[in-house]
């Protein structure tokens, strides 16, 4: 048997009250009261939770019936069904507003009544059940949101949203920063695997949060590598400058948590800058990646570096030698390249355009 | 003012038509035609598209009111309100089943006509609303699940749901594929970047669905290298087995497409077999990913291979050795005087299944 459905009469009018009473309950109702004053109104719909409350608009206390309607709906997220000897356009305005769910003018039949309450209660379910639906959906878009910058680069979103696609797109100059761990083999044979990917998650954690910062771009991390780009989507003349900035911090992070921790990671980084194409390969498991020399350079950079040290390109060095002092290390031969050469970042001869922006 | 409503009202009894009509018109409504038979109704309805359908229950027809009035539902989407004379229970059973938007009991007066019309017209837009966003909910739920599935496998999906992390796992056993590119730098350095963007995309594809086929995971693509694991994060017994059938289709894949193709192809590929750890490491850009010795070995075995061809290392040949022909191709220097076996896989020693 389906429970009855509850209601609170709000009637300064005794009679009236008692007479509706009689009624509801003839037509399957349960009165849980009857109040006459707006005040009493809004405890009762507290301590009550009715499903519907029947309210006269014409109320004795402070409170008129519209603004005891108000406050329920703000607070209790009740239904409310308006009853009315008034007819005059303005009232009934007003009690639009409020959006209740019906209104009923005075004197009434049984039936008008019985449809008006029914009316409500649907009205109010339905509704409920369409606000928590699209509740539910703006979660989840909001999610699958977060779920896609994970992925892609919020440009490349954009793009994949505007255009359904994302275009390869060639970059004339870009730099790129790869790090890895000295003696990663020997730290990985060491550690229990779950302190190993608890560390690395740690570290890289805080690097992201870093590269944030600095507004560059997070490509991915390969094992113990980790991998960023600079000036792409924006180009940026200052992209060489801002990721050995980013570099030095990531280099003081560590510097700073190996002082409390067992294990003591010694970071080497390499940075090139150059042309790169970048886009988007593959079904599954999709990133955004670059391709092209410079970013091989970058890699073997990384390789010829040394725990503790930024290790940079000739094309790099040519973009930052006013920005920074270097320390000349001799060259480097590429395959098919012929030979680069090579720079140890030493200190900045500038200010870090971040700090400048936090100051 | 909102747009006019359009009705259609389907009553045998004219004199009541032309009066139900006139009343509609009355309160404002725009009466589109009046039907005399379920069939007609259905036709009218089908033509005008009206807003809502008043339908009486029984009509001049072997087809019934109700019967009409689900078709009009169900097919075109059109509320119906039913007009009845009968206070029939078993009439009014059967047409409740068919979900109506409301019923007017005849006779009736025009405020009840009202109601009921304006009534069903409310349901009708609410539970198309309603419908409408589950539909968006069920659409977004799917690209959720396909955004998850192209970061993770689908046993860490699985994980993510069920405890919402993910915790680092050893393997003890699981085999690693690495693939590169032979003169990659020097292919791509005389492509326009869209064509060499498109090339890998074919490729990797293809590759992708390979790797699907063949039920192991792929891990990530590194520029123009390809990144495989079998044996996780599902434990098997094949998955050496596996990774190289996958590798050797992945060859066979290229050889084929060369011949038809401007730019030809030739790629490693090293397999090696041994302890991995697994787990996803940052806040940003994160993926599953594997440490330990043995990705470097797989990594080595790659660098050393031989372009076209599937190599492995003694750890993976051991493996499959009863399933493949190899030959042995020299011992590799890992590090610190460390040697490892490399095998090069010429053919299988059973049939493909087809």
């Amino acid at each position: 048997m389906k429970r009855k459905n509850k209601i609170l009469i709000v009637e300064d009018e005794y009679i009236i009250a008692i007479d509706l009473k009689k009624i509801l309950v003839k037509l399957g109702y349960e009165v849980t009261s009857f109040v006459g004053k707006g005040e009493e109104a809004l405890i009762k719909a507290e301590q009550e939770k009715p499903d519907l409350i029947l309210m006269d608009i014409m109320l004795h206390g402070k409170l008129n019936g519209i603004q005891t309607a108000e406050l329920i709906k703000q607070k209790f997220e009740i239904p409310v069904v308006y009853l009315t000897a008034l007819i005059d356009e303005e009232t009934l305005q007003k009690a639009k507003i409020t959006e209740p769910g019906g209104y009923l003018l005075k004197p009434f039949e049984e039936k008008a009544l019985h449809s008006a309450i029914e009316l409500a209660l649907y009205k109010f379910i339905v509704e409920k059940q369409l606000k928590e639906k699209t509740r539910e959906l703006e979660e989840e878009k909001t999610n699958n949101d977060k779920l896609l910058h994970h992925i892609l680069p919020a440009d490349v979103i954009y793009e994949l949203k505007m255009n359904g696609m994302v275009d390869p797109r060639h970059y004339d100059s870009i730099s790129i920063l790869f790090t890895d761990f000295e003696g990663f083999s020997q730290i990985t044979n060491q550690l229990p695997p779950a302190v190993l990917v608890d560390e690395l998650n740690e570290i890289f954690s805080a690097f992201d949060t870093i590269i944030e910062r600095y507004e560059l771009e997070k490509l991915k991390s390969i094992g113990d590598t980790y991998m960023i780009c600079s000036g792409l989507f924006e180009e940026q003349d200052n992209h060489a400058v801002r990721i050995i900035f980013a570099a030095m911090e990531m280099l003081n992070y560590l510097e700073v948590k190996n002082k409390s921790s067992k294990v003591k990671w010694k970071l080497k980084a390499g940075i090139n800058s150059g042309p790169v194409v970048a886009g988007v390969v593959g079904t599954n498991k999709f990133t955004y990646d670059v391709w092209g020399d410079a970013v091989n350079i970058a890699s073997r950079m990384e390789n010829s570096s040394k725990g503790g040290e930024i290790n940079i390109s000739g094309s790099t060095f040519a973009l930052v030698k006013d920005s920074f002092y270097c320390e000349y290390r001799g060259k480097l031969s590429v395959k098919g390249k012929g030979e680069t050469e090579m720079y140890f970042v030493k200190e900045a001869k500038v200010k870090n355009p971040v700090e400048i922006l936090d100051d | 003012m909102d747009q006019e409503t359009r009705i259609i009202v389907a009553e045998d009894e004219s004199i009541i038509a032309i009066d139900i009509a006139k009343t509609l018109e009355n309160l404002g409504y725009n009466v589109l035609g009046t039907a005399r038979t379920g069939k007609d109704s259905i036709n009218l309805a089908r033509i005008f598209k009206p807003d809502l359908v008043l339908m009486d229950i029984i009509l001049d027809d072997k087809m019934s009111g109700i019967e009409a009035a689900e078709i009009i539902m169900n097919e075109l989407n059109i509320p119906v309100v039913y007009l009845t004379a009968l206070a029939d229970d078993e009439t009014i059973q059967n047409a409740k089943i068919t979900e109506p938007f409301g019923f007017v009991i005849k006779p009736f007066d025009e405020r009840t006509l009202h109601s009921a019309i304006e009534m069903a017209l409310y349901k009708y837009k609410i539970n198309q609303q309603l419908k409408e966003r589950t539909k968006e909910l069920e659409e977004e739920k799917i690209r959720a699940n396909r955004l998850l599935h192209n970061i993770f496998p689908s046993e860490i999906v699985k994980e993510i749901k069920a405890t919402g992390k993910i915790k680092p796992k050893e393997f003890p056993m699981a085999s690693l594929l690495f693939t590169d590119f032979q003169r990659f730098t020097e292919i791509s350095s005389c492509m326009h970047p869209q064509e060499l963007i498109t090339e890998l995309n074919d490729i990797f594809k293809n590759f992708d669905s390979i790797i699907e086929k063949h039920k192991i995971e792929k891990l990530k693509t590194i520029g123009d290298s390809y990144m495989v694991a079998g044996g996780l994060p599902e434990e098997t017994n094949d998955h050496a087995f596996k990774v190289v059938n996958a590798a050797i289709e992945m060859q066979d894949y290229l050889q084929n497409r060369n011949i038809n193709s401007k730019y030809k192809w030739e790629m490693r590929a090293g397999i090696h077999s041994g302890c991995i750890v697994a787990g996803v490491v940052g806040k940003n850009k994160f993926t599953y990913d594997v440490w330990g010795d043995t990705v470097n070995i797989a990594n080595i075995m790659e660098r050393n291979g031989i372009p076209g061809r599937v190599v492995v290392s003694a750890a993976s040949y051991n493996l499959i050795r009863d399933c493949f022909d190899c030959s042995h191709l020299g011992n590799i220097n890992i590090s610190n005087n460390r040697e490892i076996a490399m095998y090069l896989i010429d053919k299988r020693k059973y049939e493909e299944k087809k």
